[in-house]
């Protein structure tokens, strides 16, 4: 009897399934469990904003990193402070102490932080034509600070960094992709978030002014340079529908649009 | 920044399961046609000489270091959170196997047999050496070449 070989017709070694589906169904739960986690994390933390006590914010105050250095001789600062104060005058109750400071920076930024702090960047300044304007991006963090915005955006982040880092740690491809995820999940919130501060700051803007002049600027410019696509992914309402929703806003309340004043530094 | 991040994710996914399931595909079609041709050279785990002359030649060695691609990697990644089958990276164990049993073979032509066959595997620039490594598999097959004296 002589062995003939034969070679083997079928490879009992590989699994004969789609790694597609197979890579479908994984992404799909991960991510569906996570939104789920995440969202039930945020209406937590949405829930201990409003109850939280003052003087809570005043440790995280201490905790939170500035994002940008703020320079102290900005030739703009007085400016930007009297314009602060004259909208907090017509502000009924002042929550914070508040603060405001530039930030030497070429973006065009503007943020709101615990504890009533506000930073404009350099750039935001020197980018707008009018105090109105100025007057409007400040109104817009102050009416965050009313929503008690800024607390939320921090709680959320920190429930997201806790979660993909408990779960994968810091520098994984899969932490990566899932919070860019969750950052596009979380675009809506945020979006209805922008849109009640814009409301809020062109009440306050009508009050300070006794007009509109100036509100949409800001934001026709920023259109003007956006990029048509893509604005689903983006945490900001894209900037022609932002000015769409000021104008109707202003509409709907008879608000007039008056002579704007130039800025001084 | 973060879309752009997104944007390159997606592409390197992309990339990696076209062009990844392209060069298995190939290299299957490879193996099948080389482990055929090769089909008279025995591959035989035990160390005892079969009855009848034959002469022990010396060693012979075949090894290969292979990768998987971008997609594979991500997917095994995930399954490592429920645990389960890797099946991703089964082709992967398969194919190095394969490959270094061929190159075994072709090291030594005029063998007949390869006796005390053995097949080892490293990992190389594994997860735990570099975080940010490549994982890839290096996968040694050796025996004693065989040839008759018939």
């Amino acid at each position: 009897m002589t062995y003939v070989p034969k070679p083997v017709a079928e490879n009992v070694n590989v699994s004969k399934t789609s790694p597609l589906v197979e890579m479908v169904w994984l992404l799909g739960g991960a991510l569906a469990i996570l939104i789920s986690i995440y969202v039930a994390l945020g209406f937590a933390v949405d829930a201990v904003v409003d109850r939280m006590p003052d003087s809570w914010e005043e440790k995280l105050e201490e905790l939170v990193v500035m994002p940008m250095e703020i320079d102290e001789d900005d030739p703009f600062l007085d400016a930007v402070e009297d314009i602060l104060d004259d909208l907090l005058d017509e502000m009924d109750e002042e929550a914070y102490d508040y603060e405001v400071g530039v930030a030497a920076s070429n973006q065009v930024n503007a943020f709101a932080l615990p504890g009533g702090r506000i930073i404009v960047t350099r750039a935001l300044v020197t980018s707008v034509q009018s105090e109105n304007e100025l007057a409007m991006v400040l109104a817009h963090e102050l009416g965050h600070f009313a929503h008690r915005d800024h607390l939320r955006g921090l709680g959320r982040g920190l429930v997201m960094s806790a979660l993909s880092l408990a779960l994968f740690g810091s520098d994984s491809t899969i932490t990566q992709f899932l919070t860019g995820s969750l950052g596009v999940a979380n675009a809506g919130f945020t979006r209805k978030q922008e849109t009640a501060a814009d409301i809020f700051a062109l009440d306050l803007l009508n009050k300070r002014y006794g007009h509109i002049g100036g509100a949409t600027d800001f934001f026709t410019r920023l259109a003007e340079n956006e990029q048509r696509w893509g604005n689903w992914l983006a945490s900001h309402p894209a900037s022609g529908e932002r000015v769409l929703k000021i104008r109707d806003h202003a509409a709907r309340n008879r608000y007039r649009t008056g002579q704007v004043v130039p800025i001084r530094p | 920044m973060a879309n752009l991040d997104l944007i390159v994710f997606l592409s390197l996914l992309l990339l990696g399961y076209l062009v990844g399931s392209l060069l298995e595909w190939r290299h299957y079609r490879s193996i099948q046609q080389r482990e055929a041709a090769l089909i008279h050279q025995a591959t035989i785990p035990s160390e005892a000489l079969p009855v009848g002359k034959y002469q022990p030649i010396g060693l012979a060695t075949g090894s290969v270091v292979i990768s998987v691609d971008y997609f594979k990697r991500f997917l095994a990644g995930l399954r490592n959170i429920v645990g389960g089958r890797i099946t991703a990276y089964e082709t992967l164990i398969d194919r190095a196997r394969r490959e270094a049993v061929l190159r075994m073979k072709e090291s030594t032509p005029q063998a007949d047999m390869f006796l005390n066959v053995r097949i080892e595997t490293a990992a190389v620039g594994s997860q735990h050496l570099s975080k940010r490594g490549v994982a890839c598999l290096e996968v040694v097959a050796y025996g004693t070449a065989v040839i008759s004296q018939a």
